[in-house]
């Protein structure tokens, strides 16, 4: 088990009835067929400080060969879907998606992780939470795993966490958050102009970042925007990065899987930018249309 | 030097050329490109002959578990049947290539159709990929509705809960269902373009 030490809970297969059980008693997960998943906390052993958040992660542990999806899968698959539940009082907070990698070949193309990742969320504890007191996290995972073909999984997983004044951060977890917290995109900076020029048949995406970007791959954070598939031509620009991204044949904006793609609401390109530097941003880009006005 | 500025450019503009060619797909509100398939059968089906009736193509493959989960819960099926009750030709295609998951030979389609009770008007196979790629098929399922004039009025997911689960069905709003019952009414296509959910179409590499 590794680095997930203190990881609680165990994962089932699919089809199995069986409830998380146990409290503090670490254990091993036991996986999926391709892949597990077990649930952590930064400050095991006190997480629950009043009126603090507390970072959960949920570690997935793939198979070689095999992957799962990020927000926006791309052309196929599905991200995993995480219903938490925890005392009253307490909520838990989106997933902060780590950088995916562009996965597929061909006309079919997805975002998602291989090998390790983490998800973090953060648990939220009341004000009025209680030292001494118990907390405690419940994430009903359900995750579709691919290679070839694609198996969907299902886990329980339960964490038990102590409420008391002071947090005590727990050093076992401490590189799985840090290496988590690492694969999360930074926010742009403020002075980075971002801008999508509708050229027609594409959009030319522009970020001012003042050195110029020889290799960037882009990850649009909504699906039915731009053609998942199309290569993305970098063009030389010293004053930052300019990509082609290739509009979606049925070009209309839209927000989930499986929902319509219901117009271009937004006015905005939304994704993470990953330069070769390995580095990544989150880019909100204004769209705005090449076409001279008149 | 500048001829290798020169080549990288043409580089770049080939691979954008070659995956325009891969990938056409269609368009809601065009012309459904027309093809030639073979089904199970070995009956030859021309799009071009079903000008006149809608048309429905159904990506399928029958070991993803979001295909399963229309079949094993007869969901499709009954959508085969309710339809083609009422004019409408249901193509069930099979873009696996040879060797991945979801090809079959024409007899282990026709033991499959059999032992699910489906009632396609016919289930083509495209083990070349040709259909699905000329209709930028994704995923299955994938499904296309074609309108009497040849138009595309629908492309996209089979309902809107993209969940491998056959438990979301009960409370899922069916894409198809509603593009049919809207179209045959005379009525515009309310929600015509979705996103496709399930596995990939297994392509040949």
């Amino acid at each position: 088990m590794g680095v997930v030490a203190l990881a609680v809970g165990v994962s089932f297969p699919m089809g199995c009835a069986a409830a998380a059980q146990g409290a503090m008693d670490v254990q091993d997960a036991t996986g999926g067929s391709h892949g597990n998943v077990t649930l952590a906390a930064q400050d095991q052993d006190s997480v629950a400080e009043p009126g603090r958040s507390a970072e959960l992660g949920l570690h997935f542990v793939l198979e070689k060969g095999w992957h799962i999806y990020w927000v926006n899968p791309g052309d196929s698959g599905e991200p995993p879907k995480v219903k938490w539940t925890v005392p009253e009082g307490y909520s838990v907070g989106e997933i902060d998606w780590p950088t995916p990698e562009r996965l597929g070949r061909g006309t079919v193309v997805d975002y998602g992780y291989t090998g390790e990742v983490t998800l973090l969320a953060k648990l939220n504890v009341p004000d009025t939470a209680k030292a001494g007191s118990k907390a405690f996290a419940v994430a009903d995972v359900n995750w579709l795993v691919c290679s070839e073909i694609c198996l969907p999984e299902k886990s329980a997983l339960r964490i038990e966490l102590p409420v008391e004044s002071k947090a005590r951060r727990n050093p076992e977890e401490a590189t799985l958050f840090a290496r988590a917290r690492a694969r999360l995109p930074m926010p742009a900076l403020k002075v980075w102009d971002a801008e999508a020029l509708d050229q027609g048949g594409d959009y030319l995406l522009r970020l001012l970042t003042g050195v110029q970007e020889t290799s960037a791959t882009f990850f649009p954070l909504r699906s039915g925007e731009i053609e998942n598939s199309a290569p993305q031509k970098v063009l030389k620009f010293t004053g930052g990065m300019r990509i082609t991204l290739v509009k979606a044949a049925n070009t209309t904006a839209s927000s989930n899987a499986g929902k319509p793609n219901d117009g271009h609401a937004k006015g905005t390109i939304d994704g993470v930018v990953k330069f070769g530097s390995g580095k990544s941003y989150k880019v909100s880009a204004r769209i705005r249309s090449a076409l001279p006005a008149n | 030097m500048k001829n290798l500025k020169n080549v990288i450019v043409l580089a770049g503009v080939l691979l954008v050329a070659v995956w325009a060619m891969a990938s056409q797909g269609v368009q809601v509100g065009q012309p459904a490109p027309d093809f030639t398939g073979h089904d199970s059968m070995g009956q030859a089906h021309r799009l071009s002959d079903y000008r006149g009736k809608f048309v429905v193509l159904e990506w399928h493959n029958q070991g993803c578990p979001f295909t399963r989960k229309h079949y094993e819960s007869g969901n499709m099926q009954k959508l085969q049947k309710e339809w083609r009750a009422k004019g409408v030709i249901w193509l069930t295609v099979i873009s696996s290539a040879p060797g991945k998951q979801g090809f079959v030979t024409p007899a282990q389609e026709n033991d499959y159709l059999a032992k699910m009770n489906a009632v396609p008007t016919a289930a083509l196979l495209d083990p070349a990929g040709v259909i699905g790629q000329l209709y930028g098929a994704k995923t299955t399922p994938q499904m296309v509705v074609i309108n009497p004039e040849g138009v595309v009025i629908y492309d996209g997911a089979i309902d809107d809960h993209s969940t491998p689960d056959a438990a979301d069905i009960p409370s899922s709003k069916n894409y198809v269902d509603a593009a049919l019952t809207e179209a045959l009414a005379g009525k515009p296509v309310s929600d015509a373009n979705t996103r496709p959910y399930g596995c990939s179409v297994k392509y040949a590499e």
